[in-house]
């Protein structure tokens, strides 16, 4: 058999084109497999890991203030494991050399020690000493956008007052792998922080001295979650607890969540597609290859060689096709997966993160690829090697052809000779020529998809920021305010307009769903912050009831007229019905809407506001800022300019690496349809030859 | 011709029908004939006349469409090759006969002594690939692909490959039919060598009348009947033919 081998890699050498080809078109589905299981593989075991060996908390809950004491009756709930009470506080930082606000959130750890759940990973440093006010720990995304080290001082406003802190460590947390403020879409590490420091410190700064405003808690095997928040949410209640929730809503776990969903999703859809090509190429390829050893074979056939021998012969020549684009992908979807982990790295704080090719995704990827190898070559070689060798031997029969069903509708002198046989050849295998449709149609649409896609995230982005967002700068207090402190944002350097907000988180029902979400009230005429219909005109807010964004009302299964159950989270914690009256067509979000006055009546309150929106004039904002950070109500500030150049840059760093993969997807599906193309073409200049060849007998 | 001679082949009532896209062909109609061991048989007849069709069955290439083919192989055992799979027509082509055809179909991507090693690795009993190629001359030739010989130097690789397996029979289908005089009379001398040298079975097809002269006998082949056998009485070697 060492000859017949020679003969193969003889063949496979003079195939090379072709060969390269099909390879291309395997090695895009293997490299789309490689990078999405690796990538799966890398971020979710991390993530375990990292979750396991920190004890990352189950159920998170806000409350406004409980007494330590209530700690052992929480703990005593059926089903509840460990509990860790914290305060949890909005906070304002300043760096030397950064002139922009920073917000930041302060969380309590027990003084001198790792708290018993969410531990700290230290980078670097130490956690702050028992007894030591000043000290805190900071995220590393943070320390490494400002260059920070254990040692250097920050200023923070902690509850209205100026605080000197001084960096003790730098650490990771499970809770923050994901590190965006609370109300932004992407992380903005240089103006968003999270700080660890003593509780005593923490606790005395903020009043609450006893006391905690967050609780995290781990379940015991087998425990009902549903079950055990239900008994939390009833017994902090009374304590302004905003309820329960669960990872499933924690930012950072549901952000990764929402990243391994996508790309399981990857795993599966897109090699599917390219595997099924490469599978149907292969079988259009070997079919015409293994036409053209018509003789060869013959020969092997006359010389005693026998079916199994010569089918394996051809096996191996697709195999080895096969092999070499799988190869390829592996080595492409290798170095696109080490290229991703850049991105990921940047994007989610894990204390380690392997980039490693699963073993089980090669075998994997090698069995589905020889599989559609053999899948679509089979028939070809089996058909191939049946056949008589005297037959063989002889000159094919004439195909048999029809006259098409067009040629009886058109008239004869319409068609010329080469759409007649065009037209008879696709009509001769129906199934062929439109599974050939299909797979050219299927490249084409992935290529539009990309494309889709890009330009779909940067008109929803142009939307978000030209069109709904027309504020500069969007201020948060650190707890509900009379409206009147508008009156003094509006004196400030470079305002040139002041709009109110009040927000309020809830829980909206409808039917057996229900969303968390918060309720925004606004002025009923809101300019800086645009609410929108279907053909993007701003809309005036109604007099009563809810607007929701058309995809928060898809999730409730709710339409216009429908009556929707609020349970507010803050306050007094109460339901109410009211009716959905509008919808709002944004880009980004799943927000409610009301009047601030309607909002207010809800809550019980007089005229408060959560926050405000800002217009500035741009040659003053260095003066605002110095200003707004003198204001001890403001909890964080934020720049709307920033945060689109925050998710401009994400899309800009990983757009390389997205083109490149559609590169990888346009090449194959040019190639698919090129060959495909080709096939067609080589028939009919075959046809065309008969015709000059019968021109010339005439 | 020794008439005492073992039959190796022996046909009955051979007849062949083909079907070539809607229209059918009857190759042969009823053929009986015999062949004898180590003799040295040419079938004559014009384009159309069979004669392809009855080596192909002969072979084991092809099976008939009615009739009997017996083969008797060198232990004596009897082999119903009209009747036998296509399993043991593979078995019977590996082990019992050797094939030259007129187009040579040497393996293009093979070198001379790959095409010949290429059967030899499948024998029970080859002779070497560069013994077979010193038969037919080509022992300076050996690494050579088919593209760089001439017409004549790649029937004489076919030769090669045929003989190298040491097969019962040698079946040759029209072995100069594309070669100019003096290279198919080199041929042919070739063939001669190996029916007497080896004791091969030869029988070659050919519209050539001339080459009839070198065989024991003759068959002459009309409308896929056996129209008249002729035997020789005496050989003519290769050398003296003239066409």
């Amino acid at each position: 058999m060492l000859t017949l081998n020679r003969k193969l890699v003889r063949d496979l050498w003079r195939l090379k084109g072709q060969a390269l080809a099909i390879a291309v078109v395997i090695a895009s589905g293997v490299m789309t497999l490689i990078i999405s299981v690796t990538t799966l593989e890398a971020l979710s075991g991390s993530r375990d890991r990292f979750y396991a060996s920190h004890h990352f908390a189950q159920v998170f809950v806000d409350i406004k203030r409980a007494p330590r004491g209530l700690v052992t009756q929480l703990q005593a709930i059926e089903g509840v494991n460990l509990v860790e009470p914290r305060v949890r506080a909005a906070v304002r930082l300043a760096v030397p050399d950064f002139e922009d606000p920073i917000r930041g959130t302060l969380l309590s750890i027990p003084d001198g020690r790792q708290p018993t759940l969410n531990r700290l990973h230290l980078v670097a440093g130490s956690l702050p000493e028992a007894g030591r006010d000043d000290q805190v720990v900071v995220s590393d995304a943070f320390a490494e956008a400002h260059g920070l080290a254990p040692g250097d001082a920050l200023e923070a406003i902690i509850d209205g007052r100026h605080t000197a802190l001084r960096l003790a460590g730098i650490a990771l947390s499970p809770e923050f792998l994901y590190q965006a403020a609370p109300t932004d879409l992407m992380p903005d590490y240089r103006r968003y922080a999270v700080l660890w420091m003593n509780e005593h410190t923490l606790a005395s700064a903020y009043g609450m001295r006893g006391a905690f405003n967050h609780l995290s808690l781990t379940l015991q095997a087998g425990a009902d979650e549903k079950r055990v928040i239900d008994a939390l949410d009833l017994v902090l209640a009374r304590y302004g607890g905003t309820g329960a929730t669960t990872r499933h809503d924690q930012q950072s776990h549901r952000f990764i969540e929402e990243e391994l969903a996508q790309q399981r999703i990857q795993a599966t859809v897109l090699p599917a597609i390219f595997l099924s090509v490469s599978a149907f190429l292969l079988s259009v390829v070997m079919g015409r290859i293994i036409q053209t050893q018509r003789e060869p074979l013959a020969v092997l056939k006359a010389f005693g060689y026998r079916d199994g021998e010569l089918a394996r012969h051809y096996a191996l020549l697709a195999g080895a096709i096969a092999l070499l684009g799988w190869a390829l992908g592996v080595a492409l979807g290798a170095w696109a997966a080490s290229g991703l982990a850049g991105v990921y790295r940047d994007y989610f704080r894990f204390p380690e993160m392997v980039f490693r090719v699963p073993p089980w995704a090669l075998a994997l990827s090698l069995l589905v690829v020889v599989l559609a190898a053999l899948t679509g070559t089979w028939r070809a070689v089996w058909r191939a090697v049946s056949r008589p060798p005297a037959e063989a031997m002889r000159p094919p029969a004439p195909i048999r052809f029809r006259r098409t069903c067009l040629e009886r509708i058109l008239p004869g002198t319409l068609l010329g000779h080469e759409a007649r046989i065009i037209l008879r050849h696709l009509a001769r295998h129906p199934a062929k020529a439109s599974f050939s449709m299909a797979g050219i149609a299927l490249s084409a649409g992935l290529l539009m998809m990309g494309a889709y896609q890009l330009d779909a995230v940067e008109r929803m982005i142009d939307q978000q920021y030209r069109q709904v967002l027309l504020m500069d700068v969007e201020l948060t207090f650190s707890e509900a305010t009379p409206a009147r402190a508008a009156g003094e944002l509006r004196h400030q350097p470079g305002v040139l307009t002041v709009e109110t907000w009040r927000r309020v988180p809830v829980t909206l029902i409808h039917e057996h769903r229900e969303y968390r979400t918060s309720l925004l009230g606004m002025v009923p005429e809101p300019q800086l912050r645009q609410v929108l219909d279907g053909q993007r005109r701003a809309q005036r807010l109604p007099e009563s009831g809810v607007m929701l964004t058309r995809h928060l009302a898809g999730e409730l299964d709710a339409r216009i007229g429908d009556t929707l159950e609020v349970a507010i989270m803050e306050g007094q914690r109460r339901r109410v019905s009211l009716p959905l009256v509008a919808l709002v067509d944004e880009p980004l979000g799943v927000g409610a809407y009301m009047t601030r006055e309607q909002l207010n009546a809800l809550m019980r309150e007089g005229p408060a506001i959560s926050g405000a929106w800002l217009l500035v004039d741009p040659a003053r904002t260095d003066a605002l800022n110095a200003a707004l950070w003198e204001m001890p109500g403001v909890a964080s500030i934020g720049l709307l300019a920033e945060a689109e150049r925050g998710i401009r840059d994400y899309l800009d760093e990983t757009i390389l690496l997205v083109a490149l993969v559609f590169v990888a997807i346009a090449t194959a599906g040019v190639i698919a349809a090129s060959l495909l193309v080709d096939l067609l073409v080589v028939r009919r200049l075959g046809r065309l030859d008969m015709i000059r060849v019968l021109k010339a007998v005439e | 011709m020794d008439n005492d001679r073992e039959v190796v082949f022996a046909t009955r009532g051979l007849t062949r029908l083909y079907r070539m896209g809607e229209v059918t062909i009857q190759a042969l109609q009823g053929v009986d004939l015999a062949l004898r061991r180590g003799e040295l048989l040419v079938m004559l007849g014009a384009s159309g006349s069979g004669k392809s069709t009855l080596l192909n069955i002969l072979g084991g290439l092809d099976s008939p469409s009615e009739g009997e083919v017996h083969y008797r192989d060198a232990a004596g055992r009897e082999h119903d090759l009209s009747r036998a799979s296509q399993r043991e027509l593979t078995r019977f082509r590996r082990h019992h006969v050797g094939f030259v055809f007129q187009f040579y179909n040497l393996i293009s991507s093979l070198t001379a002594r790959e095409n010949v090693a290429i059967v030899t690795e499948i024998s029970r009993n080859p002779m070497t690939p560069e013994a077979a190629l010193a038969l037919v001359g080509l022992e300076e030739r050996l690494d050579h692909f088919p593209s760089q010989l001439s017409g004549g130097e790649q029937q004489r690789v076919a030769i090669a490959r045929a003989v190298a397996k040491q097969p019962d029979v040698l079946l040759c289908d029209e072995p100069t039919g594309a070669l100019d005089f003096r290279t198919g009379i080199r041929v042919l001398e070739v063939l001669e060598r190996v029916n007497r040298e080896t004791g091969t079975t030869l029988a070659i097809i050919t519209h050539n009348e001339v080459i009839g002269e070198m065989a024991d006998r003759v068959v002459r082949l009309r409308d896929g009947r056996v129209d008249e056998i002729h035997a020789n009485a005496q050989r003519r070697p290769a050398h003296e033919l003239r066409w």
